[in-house]
Formats: C-alpha cells, sequence, structure tokens
C-alpha cells in the first residue's frame, strides 16, 4: 500500500481496493507487489504504434473491406488520440467505425465526420428520464448529435442493448420504434443483455447491480424484435 | 444437416456398423503370402510379389455387405488390419500379447491368429524389409537411428504409397488396354539385350497382378450372383446389377457411375492389399469421374441415387485398416490411412474446375463426417462464392475437412520443378498436405525420415552430444556456454544440421534400396507412367517424376528458441548462457528455473506476427531449405524427371512422441512436452488473433517449401455460428491465398468443452473427428497424450 504515492491503495473493506478517483495508473503497485495481486489491463499505446499494428492487418481489410473499430467506454473520452487516429487511418485507406454515446460535443461530432466510415451508435432508452435513471447521460446532445449525423448521410448503426427491467417490454420496443421512425432510421441491431460485466465490475470493487440477472438469448429477443420489422425496421440481433 | 441431405437408412446403418466395429488383425494375407512366397521362391522378386497378390486375391475371404453397393474387402472381416509379413515381422512377433493393450490405437486379436504369426515368424526371420534395411545401415546412420533422433521406421515397415494412380485412364479404357500394352512390349523385347531381359521379368510380373485382378472381380461378381438367387425382389436387383458390374470393371471402360466406382474402388483396393503403405489417394476425383457421372446423370440417375453411392464408397474407404508397430503408431496416431480425396482447382486453361460432382463429393463427405476420405479442395482466386461458402458450411461440422491448397502458390511451384503445364494444371493432394501429380508421380511426394529440430538444436548447443544419451552424435562448434554472439549459436545449427540431413538422407537411401530390391509394388508401378514404358518398377525410376521430401519436426520451437536465447542472452543479458543452460538440463527446477521459464516465456513467439521471431524462423528453416535441395534420391538420373528432394513442414503427429523425447528447450517448453506441429505455432503462445498467425506463417519461404505448410488452426464452434461470421472466414482464407501466399490452411471446428467431454465420456462420442495433422482421426482412440495436445491448441476468435 505503501508503494502508492496517490494514496489510491486502502484496505477498508478487508479487501485490497483501489480508488479509480486517485489512481493515475503509474503502475508502481504492480511493480511492488510480491503477491502478483494486482494487476494492469491495458497498455498506452502512441498513435504511431497503433496505425503500425493495425498496418499489418492491412491486406485483409483491402479484400474484405473491414477496417478498425474504436470503442470503449467512450472514444470521445480520449477525443484528440481518436480524432488523429481516424484521420491517419483515413489516409491509409482504412475503413474506421466508431461506437459512441453521442453525448458529447457536436463539434467534436463535425471534426471527426469525414474520417469516419461508420458510427455504432448505442440507443439505450427512448425515454429521457430513463435514460438519465440508467446512464447518466445527455439526451439533447444525443439526439442533436443523432439528427446531425442522419442528416450528413453518414452510415449509422442504431444498437440497442436489451436489459431486462429497463427496456425490454412490447410497450418498450412500440416506443423504440416510434424514436427511429422520428430519424427516419430503418434499421437497428439488438444486443441481448449478457452478464460479461459481473467480473469487471468485482475486479474494480465496484458494487454490479445487475447480479444474478439471467443473460438473454437470442430466441428471447423473437418477440421484441417482431415489433420493429411490423413496422419495417429491419433487425439484426447480437452484433 | 439440411443442406447436405440425409444418408439412406441403410447407408446410416452401415457408417454406424463400421464406426462401431473394433479394430482387429487378420492374418489371412500373411498366411497367403508366405504360402506364395515359399512355392515362387526360386522367382526373380517381381514375379514373387506378383504371385504373391495374385494368391492373396484368389483365395482370400470375400464377402458383400448386405447394404451395400460397391464391394470389396480387404481382409476377413471388416477394420481388420491385414498383416504384411515380407515387410516387417519382428515387431508384429514380439508385440503379438499388447496389441489389444495399447494407450490408443487398440486392435484385438484371437489366440488362433497369435498362432498363425507364431507359425511363419521363423520363415520370414532375417528376410524382411525390415531386418534387411537395419542391416544395410551404416554404423553411424544406425547409431542415430537408435538414438531416436531420426527415425525413419515407417520406411522400413511399410511399402511406400503416397501417391494417386492413372484412375482417368483405367475409368477410360480398362486394366485390358493395359494388358495390351504390356504384351506388346513383351513380345518386342530382344532377350540377349541384358536391359530387356530385366525387363521381361517385370512385363511377366505385371500381366499376372492384372490376371490376379480380374480372378478378384470374378469372384465377386460369382457371389453376388449367388447371393442374387437367394435375395428378394430389389436386393435381388441390386445383387444383379453389382454382379454385372464386377464381371465388367476394372478390366473394361466403364460407363455408368456405378460401375465407376465400383471400378475406383477395386484399384483403391487392391493397391491397399498389394502393400501397406498408406497415403493411397484417389487424385482429382471429381475431374476423371465427371464423364460416368454426367452418363448416368443423362439416363435418370438421380441426385440421391448418386449421392448414395458416393456415401457408400466413404464407409467402404474406412474399412481399410493398418497396424503399425506401438512405437510407429504414436507417430501416426489415429489409424490413418490419409486416402485424399481432391475436389476444385482449375483446369489447364484456368477455368474453375468445379462442377456439379464437386458439390456432390463435398455433400456426401459432411454427410458421412468419418476419418476417409481425407477431402482437400485446391484453393484458387477464381472459386465461386457459392462452393467456397459451402466448404465453410462442411468445415462447420467439425471434423476438419475439407483442408484448403492453394493453386496460386503450388502451380508455380510445380512448374519449377519441371513438370509441364498441364500436370502441373492436374496436381492433386497426396494423403495430407503434400502434392504430386496423379498417375506421374513416384512414391514419397513426402514421408520420409524424421528429424526433430529443437533436438538437433539443443545437440548443436551441446557439442554435437546427444543431451539424453551423452553419446557424441556428430562434429559440433563447441558448447553453448562458451559461444559468445548470436551468430556461433546460428553457425552451430548450420554445422550439426547439415550432417544431421546426410544422415537422414543416408537411411533414405538404405530404406529405398531394399524396397527396390525386395518389396517393389508391380500392380501400382502399373498404373502409374511411365513404368510400362521404361519397363522399370516405380523404385527402379519408373515415374515420370520423382521428387521427395522428409518430415520435420518443431519448427516453431526451434524459431522460438533462437528468438529468446538472442534477446535475453546476447542482447538484453537478462540471462548468461551458464544460468539458462542449467535451467534447461534441471527442466527448470526450482525457483529460479520457473523465473527463467517466465522470462523465456516473455520472448517473441512466432504466430504473432512479429518480424523479430518470425525472421529467425525463416533463418533457421533456411538452412534446411538449402541443403536438403542439395541431395538425390535413388532414382536420380534413372528416368524421372526430379530425383531429387525438396523440403516441407508435415509432420503428423510425431510432435507428441518426438516431444517425450525432447529435453526442456530455451522457448520455455518443458522436457517432454509436445513440440509444434507442421508450420504452426506453437500451441497458446499465438495470442494476436488469426491475422497475425496467418501474417506469420505468410513470412516462412513458401515457393522454396514444396512439400507443403502445414497450418492447423481451431476455432470454437460459437465463432462461425452465424453467416455473417462465416463471411469473416471466408475472407479470412481468401486475403492468405490471394494475398499471402497461403499453400495450406485446415479448421478445427470443435469446442474445448466436447473435447473434454469426449475425454469424460467416451461412448458418447463415438463418431466425434477431429483434424490430428493433415489428417483427421475418430477422437476416441487417440492417446490420451494427443487428445492432450489437440485440446491445448490454441482456439482462435475472428
Amino acid at each position: 500500500m505503501s508503494a502508492c504515492r496517490e494514496g489510491a491503495l486502502n484496505f477498508r473493506t478487508g479487501t485490497l481496493q483501489n480508488d479509480p478517483q486517485r489512481c493515475t495508473g503509474c503502475g508502481d503497485c504492480v511493480r511492488h507487489c510480491l503477491n502478483g495481486a494486482i494487476s494492469f489491463y491495458g497498455r498506452e499505446y502512441s498513435v504511431d504504434e497503433v496505425v503500425s499494428e493495425v498496418l499489418k492487418d492491412k491486406p485483409f481489410y483491402d479484400k474484405s473491406g473491414g477496417g478498425v473499430t474504436l470503442s470503449g467506454g467512450e472514444v470521445f473520452l480520449q477525443f484528440d488520440f481518436a480524432a488523429e487516429l481516424c484521420r491517419r487511418l483515413a489516409l491509409e485507406n482504412i475503413a474506421v467505425a466508431v461506437e459512441s454515446s453521442l453525448t458529447v460535443s457536436s463539434k467534436q461530432i463535425e471534426k471527426l465526420i469525414n474520417h469516419v466510415d461508420i458510427w455504432l451508435v448505442d440507443l439505450k432508452h427512448y425515454d429521457e428520464k430513463k435514460l438519465l435513471s440508467g446512464t447518466g447521460g445527455g439526451f439533447n446532445d444525443y439526439k442533436r448529435n443523432l439528427k446531425q449525423l442522419v442528416k450528413k448521410n453518414c452510415d449509422v448503426i442504431i444498437r440497442i442493448p436489451v436489459i431486462p427491467g429497463f427496456n425490454h417490454t412490447l410497450e418498450d420496443a412500440e416506443q423504440f420504434v416510434v424514436f427511429l421512425q422520428d430519424f427516419g432510421i430503418s434499421s437497428a441491431v439488438l444486443l441481448p443483455f449478457h452478464q460479461y460485466g459481473e467480473k469487471k465490475y468485482e475486479l474494480l470493487g465496484k458494487s454490479y447491480f445487475m447480479k444474478g440477472t439471467a443473460r438473454l438469448r437470442e430466441e428471447d429477443l423473437a418477440g421484441f424484435a417482431g415489433v420493429f420489422e411490423r413496422n419495417n425496421i429491419q433487425i439484426q440481433i447480437g452484433g | 444437416m439440411s443442406k447436405f441431405g440425409t444418408a439412406t437408412k441403410r447407408m446410416q446403418n452401415f457408417r454406424d456398423e463400421i464406426i462401431g466395429t473394433t479394430a482387429s488383425v487378420c492374418t489371412e494375407r500373411a498366411l497367403l503370402a508366405t504360402e506364395a512366397y515359399k512355392e515362387h521362391e526360386m522367382e526373380q522378386t517381381v514375379l514373387k510379389r506378383a504371385y504373391l497378390l495374385k494368391n492373396v486375391l484368389s483365395k482370400m475371404t470375400i464377402f458383400i455387405e448386405p447394404q451395400t453397393l460397391i464391394v470389396g474387402n480387404q481382409a476377413s472381416v471388416n477394420r481388420a488390419a491385414p498383416i504384411f509379413p515380407e515387410y516387417a515381422m519382428e515387431w508384429v512377433a514380439h508385440e503379438l500379447e499388447k496389441f489389444d493393450q495399447r494407450d490408443g490405437d487398440l486392435f484385438r486379436i484371437s489366440e488362433e491368429s497369435k498362432k498363425d504369426i507364431a507359425a511363419i515368424y521363423p520363415y520370414w526371420k532375417g528376410k524382411t524389409l525390415q531386418d534387411k534395411a537395419y542391416a544395410a545401415y551404416p554404423e553411424q546412420a544406425r547409431r542415430i537411428y537408435d538414438l531416436g533422433i531420426i527415425r525413419n521406421e515407417g520406411n522400413i515397415t511399410s511399402g511406400d504409397a503416397h501417391l494417386a494412380v492413372d484412375y482417368e485412364t483405367v475409368l477410360k479404357y480398362g486394366l485390358k488396354q493395359y494388358r495390351r500394352r504390356t504384351l506388346e512390349k513383351l513380345e518386342n523385347l530382344n532377350y540377349a539385350d541384358y536391359e530387356e531381359l530385366k525387363k521381361s521379368y517385370f512385363y511377366r510380373a505385371i500381366l499376372v497382378t492384372i490376371e490376379a485382378v480380374e480372378i478378384y472381380a470374378r469372384r465377386y461378381a460369382d457371389l453376388a450372383a449367388d447371393l442374387a438367387e437367394k435375395a428378394d425382389g430389389t436386393r435381388a436387383q441390386e445383387l444383379l446389377m453389382i454382379a454385372d458390374n464386377c464381371r465388367k470393371v476394372p478390366m473394361e471402360p466403364a460407363e455408368t457411375f456405378h460401375e465407376a466406382l465400383q471400378s475406383v474402388w477395386f484399384i483403391q483396393l487392391i493397391l491397399q492389399i498389394e502393400s501397406n503403405g498408406h497415403s493411397l489417394s484417389y487424385g482429382r476425383f471429381d475431374q476423371y469421374l465427371l464423364p460416368a457421372y454426367k452418363y448416368s446423370k443423362s439416363k435418370g440417375m438421380s441426385d440421391a441415387e448418386a449421392g448414395e453411392l458416393l456415401d457408400n464408397l466413404w464407409i467402404k474407404s474406412l474399412t481399410v485398416n493398418k497396424v503399425r508397430s506401438a512405437r510407429h503408431s504414436k507417430y501416426a496416431v489415429g489409424t490413418p490411412m490419409y486416402q485424399n480425396v481432391t475436389i476444385g482447382g482449375q483446369t489447364v486453361d484456368g477455368k474453375d474446375a468445379v462442377n456439379e460432382l464437386s458439390f456432390q463429393v463435398l455433400y456426401s463427405v459432411g454427410r458421412m463426417r468419418l476419418t476417409q476420405p481425407n477431402l482437400s479442395v485446391r484453393y484458387h482466386k477464381g472459386m465461386s462464392k457459392t462452393f467456397m461458402d459451402d466448404c465453410l458450411e462442411v468445415i462447420r461440422l467439425g471434423f476438419g475437412m475439407p483442408a484448403f491448397n492453394s493453386d496460386e502458390v503450388i502451380l508455380p511451384m510445380l512448374k519449377d520443378l519441371g513438370v509441364s503445364t498441364e500436370d502441373a494444371y492436374n496436381y492433386s493432394a497426396i494423403g495430407c498436405v503434400e502434392v504430386g501429380v496423379p498417375g506421374k508421380w513416384g512414391y514419397r511426394c513426402t514421408g520420409m525420415s524424421y528429424l526433430n529440430f529443437p533436438k538437433t538444436f539443443m545437440t548443436a548447443l551441446n557439442d554435437g552430444v546427444d543431451i539424453n544419451t551423452s553419446q557424441k552424435i556428430c562434429q559440433g562448434t563447441g558448447h553453448f556456454r562458451d559461444m559468445k554472439s548470436f551468430d556461433e549459436v546460428l553457425n552451430a545449427w548450420d554445422t550439426v544440421l547439415k550432417q544431421l540431413i546426410h544422415i537422414g538422407v543416408t537411411l533414405d537411401n538404405c530404406a529405398d534400396m531394399i524396397v527396390e530390391q525386395e518389396v517393389p509394388d508391380v500392380f501400382c508401378s502399373t498404373l502409374v507412367d511411365d513404368c510400362i514404358e521404361r519397363g522399370k518398377h516405380l523404385k527402379e525410376g519408373g515415374a515420370r517424376y520423382d521428387i521427395i521430401s522428409q518430415m520435420q519436426v518443431g519448427l516453431a520451437n526451434l524459431g522460438d528458441s533462437l528468438a529468446a536465447i538472442k534477446k535475453f542472452v546476447f542482447e538484453e543479458k537478462k540471462l548468461n548462457a551458464e544460468q539458462l543452460w542449467e535451467a534447461l538440463m534441471s527442466d527448470f527446477a526450482g525457483d529460479e528455473g520457473e523465473r527463467i521459464r517466465q522470462l523465456l516465456l516473455s520472448a517473441p513467439k512466432y504466430g504473432n506476427d512479429e518480424d523479430y521471431v518470425d525472421e529467425l524462423v525463416v533463418r533457421g528453416h533456411a538452412t534446411y531449405i538449402d541443403e536438403i535441395k542439395k541431395y538425390k534420391n535413388n532414382r536420380y538420373g534413372r528416368g524421372p524427371v526430379g530425383g531429387t528432394y525438396y523440403a516441407g513442414t508435415s509432420s503428423v503427429a510425431a510432435n507428441v512422441p518426438q516431444g517425450a523425447g525432447t529435453c526442456a528447450t530455451p522457448d520455455g517448453r518443458h522436457k517432454g512436452d509436445p513440440l509444434a506441429e507442421g508450420a504452426s505455432p506453437t500451441h497458446a503462445v499465438d495470442r494476436n488473433g488469426p491475422t497475425s498467425v496467418l501474417k506469420s506463417v505468410s513470412k516462412l519461404d513458401t515457393r522454396n517449401i514444396f512439400g507443403g505448410i502445414l497450418l492447423n488452426q481451431k476455432v470454437n464452434p460459437r465463432t462461425i455460428a452465424h453467416e455473417r461470421d462465416r463471411e469473416k472466414l471466408s475472407m479470412l482464407i481468401r486475403t492468405f491465398f490471394d494475398d499471402l501466399e497461403g499453400y495450406h490452411i485446415q479448421y478445427n471446428v470443435v469446442s474445448r468443452e466436447t473435447l473434454l467431454d469426449a475425454q469424460e465420456n467416451p461412448e458418447k462420442h463415438k463418431d466425434l473427428v477431429v483434424r490430428v495433422a493433415g489428417y483427421s482421426a475418430f477422437f476416441n482412440i487417440l492417446s490420451r497424450e494427443t487428445q492432450n495436445d489437440i485440446i491445448a491448441r490454441t482456439e482462435q476468435t475472428l
């Protein structure tokens, strides 16, 4: 614990905890721990490093028309890095997809719009209050940015994470349809709720409020998807 | 399954029956062979061999299974492996009591059969290929063989095979044309000319074998006619049809699809009664059978009828079996016969050769999901999306087929080797990954002796002294502890490797010499150009092309070891040579040993698209590639184009037993652990995804590795459950072949859970087939070690 200059490590709950607010990710604790109790996930890359790593697979992208997806977390939280990376990849003729919640400034969207081929946009809820309760996200930013992307004829893929107790009723489906139709969007991807996050929360020492909720299978979403399809919105489940 | 249709009830039933049949040993051929040899002792070897075949085909038990439409059996019961005493008897006699007690590849043997073997053993003692080849080994070569550093047990206990014969001509003209050609040659010989006199025995022998085949087919015709009298309605009609077919083929040209398949099966089968060589391949099945297929279609044959006949042939192909010694079994686990069927590819004018029959074959193999045949698809840029998609559908079934070979790299290589354009376009896979021209290429386009790369490397670091036995086996360049630079390490590798290649070729030559003298295959030679023309059997240089290769094990371990040494000992100096050597000799004992092992594991590993290590793999391999090219086989200058060697990367399942005898290696591998197989990365170190594996493999000197770059990939079935994911797989494969000069790729689509469950509950997974190396096998009959090795392969996601 004393290895941490920021005082981010504590034993308050009886097990070793790391306070993410204080942690700077310097890695001193990992190097000092004799028992391997702390580990780092990920490593830092420069834009150059990422580009050269990506270029290794260029033949595959050229053949398939595939490319690179920036996802998160929220990509826009590292905006400068992301913007530079997108610009560089565009120069190499590599397609770029960006996954975002769109609760970001429109200036940033504007800056990226020419270098991004596909926007993967989560739609977690159609109702502002519910959205706020579930995500704390800004709905107005979201709607404004989405409108902007649609207006500019960007390739937008709407992804709806279907979560039990949050947005998974047939009624919800009807409302999603209305929302999409307002924007003139005619397809969406449904992502069935899964429990892959549980372990991550545990490792980060956070409580997981969906603990014990059963994952959804593809077939569980048949009725939900049917609502969209009846309204001429093309659906892909999982992706 | 619907895509591939459903097999008829009787074929399902036949299939399950054969899968459920325990392998056994049959002594009938051994007894008949002994009888023939004794009777014809005074004759020239080729004639003695021909009389042997005639005696066996005239007297062996024959039967017609109630479900079958295609007839012909290899031994007195299905799945029984005949004993071939002329090749080897020592191990047979010594392992008699242990056939049914092996860890994998069990064979039942009756008390009566044991007595049969004991009775003929004294006659064969000292007369077999194995006895004579072993005696012929020069002293140093024999020592290396005994130490297990280079193995060629397969070459001195079996016939050669590893080829495809000229089925096209057999179907078009029948064996009677071969008889006519041979008679013409024989009649025009000048016996006063020594060379021509010698040829006369070969021609006479050919005539005896053709007569033997004729007798054999007629026996089936008579049996079918007999059975027809006792059978009712439809079955009686079928038996009469079988009788008609057997009176006609293979002597006469085949007209109908049924006749053609019967003709092909007779030949395929008889070649596996003549000799116990494996990898006897069908060649370009969808091309030479197309005329008969079209003929029958025009006469009203339905897809279902064609499909049933194909299903039938694959089940028949599974009835043949081979027993190897317990030790040799570990190199070829799962009793593989490697009867390869090749489909797809291009016609000689560069057009897509895929036809209606190619799809039928693919679907039929997908329906049957057996270990035989071993299905290969010749990929080329112009392969249609429809066919590619269907191939992926079959791959998705999880039994490891089809494997892809790429025309894009293989065709230019064939031309470089001196093969004519027309012949090059007609190449097919032989056995596993390796290729040859059907009906024109001699034996063993691959499959001579095994060289263990990591063991060779460790010997090089140990001044030419074998680590397990402390015996000096060749000239070294000093000990690793005293090496001052990485160049000295490379120099040690080059020096020791070259000497071992020399010894490997010496062992090959001994094996070839004795096969030529003692056990030439007359019937097989008949069906390969230009044996009749030259009056020489295959081993004397009868083939039009004769270029061969050996097997190597552990290429990835070699490269990974070089990288770890270069980085940690010579560049970063995190270890000194003394420390590393001690850790290796103690198999990484203690905390310090484990610390060193972890460090070694952190070095760059082949399979991750890292130039640092990939270049060292290429560098290490280059010595082998350049050196082996300089050697000649015993047919050089005797007729064939070539007569030389080329490099390959095949290792079949030898990575497991060869690993068991290899000390800890500088890539961080523990003593006794399996080595890497083929050209695939070491299991579980390829962590950068499938594109990186393909990129690393593509850096190998493909154009100079004609023997094939065998790449095994494993994916979880979930990964390609969706159509869009299959599209990704298709793109991955196409990029590998079109843009990265890939030679070969094959997939195991089976989950870890399924394999673990099969280990626990074998009875639930009787027909689980997995890709082992360049072949597939029933998981249940593999040894535990090989099962574990397959489970340990890296599972790639897309």
